[in-house]
């Protein structure tokens, strides 16, 4: 079931209806638990059970590891959560793909391959880091109150985070089911916004511009080809999981829950490491929080080299859950390689910043060169296998720089120009419901201009691009 | 050291490592509205503080610091 879907409409409106007919929060809970597990159910009833099972032995590894009073002991009940849920990740997204033979071991335990095959589409990499935050917050005594099964449950299976984030933690979803809901019209226009904006950069933006990338990302093209291709793309990927980011976000705040904000006019950034706080922030801050800051604290004597390797290790690990393709890890490397620089040159930076830090040129320039190394990352992130970026960069060593195929350069154009009016609307304000404190005329001629757009451009088939992972 | 100057030495690595000189935070600024306080600068941080004030910090002892008042409690702590 697909948030842009008839049958998604029909479901979400019916248990919106009654969510906010029921007058207490116990019982608005369960609501929302039973729907939820009935939309898993709709993608797959194996994977209901899955859920729900690693959900309970989560919570009881949880429990152990709160109940331990030595150290030793509340190691031991972190590691085996850690090992389970990468055990986990790894034997469902990853081993079909290395061992085609533990499929008819799958299959003798009950699950069919393209069982196993769809589980992957359907979130398993995003509820699973969701589902370690309640250990590694009770380990690292950001979760400190007893957490029953039934709002753990919940938090896991929130039928609007489910399918691909954004990646909320324990800690922020589970008091949001202790406190009352109460329907507010502001909370219910915010929601309403977040939703037409999502579909608007998904239908009208990324399902458009992505002819383009199509068309220009093919091998042997040439290398203003490539590079207007990269372009697109970064459009493309950005107006897709911001908009299903802020689609899953709206949906959520029609319920009266809060879900963390995934992009923050990323293409904004400065530098790298602003880069990564902008862009997909619930994945970023969760490898920052659980993966870069202990491996730099533990290596920390090391000093800078220290610094260097966790960024390698974290970022590795990223290209790692993105996919099994040396792309992804090339991907990673990209980034982690752009990181190292930014931290060996922070002495320079800081020289040349003194110098010229009131120079009206070097922000723009300095966001130039990030959205380039981004787009750099985008060649081996865009790509199936390294074999595509080695035919796509053949047009380099062939020397063919600037013939174009055909391909419509006004979406490309107007596309660009709608990603960057979002952006500055966003860097304006910093609020998502900027659109709120505009004045009438404007807003009217906002929703106008989305409307018309959603009903031209409305076509129900197309999935998001962050659904592989 | 008081708690007063717990917080000016503070304010003073931070001015020096985070290359902010207009800096200035109270017990209750939380760390993520201190704008250059990112993960790449929190360790330098972190490296800076156990060698001014003397003392080591636990790997995941951190890892629940919201706010300045926060970390400077751990340094009187550790401080003894």
């Amino acid at each position: 079931m697909q948030f842009l879907s008839f049958a998604f409409l029909a479901f979400g409106g019916m248990l919106l209806g009654l969510h906010w007919a029921i007058p207490h929060r116990r019982w608005q809970n369960f609501l929302l638990l039973a729907g939820s597990l009935a939309f898993v159910y709709s993608w797959s009833r194996q994977l209901c059970i899955l859920l729900v099972v690693s959900a309970a032995v989560e919570w009881i590894l949880a429990r152990r590891l709160k109940a331990a009073v030595e150290t030793s002991w509340r190691r031991l009940w972190l590691w085996i959560s850690i090992f389970l849920n990468l055990g986990f990740l790894a034997f469902f997204k990853y081993a079909h793909f290395f061992l085609p033979e533990l499929k008819g071991v799958a299959a003798s335990i009950g699950f069919r391959s393209q069982t196993l095959e769809l589980l992957v589409p359907v979130g398993l990499s995003f509820w699973t880091l969701q589902k370690m935050t309640l250990t590694l917050d009770i380990y690292f005594h950001r979760i400190k109150r007893k957490v029953g099964f039934f709002e753990f449950l919940l938090s896991i299976s929130f039928f609007p985070t489910l399918v691909s984030g954004p990646i909320e933690r324990m800690r922020n979803l589970l008091p949001q089911w202790k406190k009352p809901r109460v329907w507010s019209s502001q909370g219910f226009s915010e929601g309403i916004w977040l939703i037409a904006i999502g579909a608007f950069q998904k239908v009208v933006i990324a399902d458009n511009v992505a002819g383009c990338v199509d068309a220009l990302l093919k091998p042997g093209t040439s290398v203003l080809a490539i590079q207007l291709g990269l372009w697109a793309y970064a459009l493309q990927i950005f107006a897709d999981f911001s908009g299903y980011s802020d689609m899953a976000r709206g949906i959520a705040r029609l319920f009266g829950v809060n879900v963390i904000q995934n992009f923050q006019a990323p293409y904004a950034a400065s530098n790298l490491s602003d880069f990564w706080k902008r862009w997909h922030v619930a994945l970023s801050s969760w490898l920052n929080d659980y993966v870069f800051s202990p491996a730099s604290m533990s290596l920390r004597d090391l000093g800078t080299f220290g610094v260097v390797i966790a960024t390698w290790v974290t970022f590795l690990s990223s290209g790692l859950w993105h996919g099994t393709g040396w792309n992804f890890l090339v991907w990673g490397s990209v980034h982690a390689a752009g990181l190292t620089i930014y931290v060996l040159t922070k002495k320079t930076r800081k020289k040349y910043k003194k110098k010229w830090g009131n120079e009206v040129w070097l922000e723009p320039l300095m966001v130039a060169i990030t959205l380039e190394w981004v787009c750099l990352g985008y060649l081996f992130f865009h790509a199936a296998d390294l074999r595509e970026v080695g035919g796509l960069l053949s047009s380099v060593s062939g020397g063919h720089w600037f013939g174009l195929p055909d391909f419509d350069a006004r979406i490309l154009v107007l596309s660009g120009l709608a990603i960057f009016a979002l952006h500055w609307a966003y860097l304006k304000s910093h609020d998502p419901f900027w659109i709120f404190t505009q004045r009438v005329a404007i807003r009217t001629a906002v929703y106008l201009v989305l409307g018309l757009l959603l009903l031209r451009f409305y076509a129900p088939a197309e999935s998001f691009l962050y659904f592989q992972f | 050291m008081t708690r007063g100057e717990l917080l000016t030495t503070l304010l003073e690595i931070s001015r020096d490592v985070l290359d902010e000189d207009d800096l200035t935070f109270t017990d209750e600024t939380l760390f993520e509205n201190i704008e250059e306080w990112d993960s790449l600068n929190h360790i330098h941080m972190v490296v800076r503080m156990e060698k001014v004030f003397g003392i080591r910090f636990d790997t995941s002892e951190l890892q629940s610091v919201v706010k300045v008042g926060d970390l400077l409690d751990i340094v009187a702590r550790l401080k003894g």
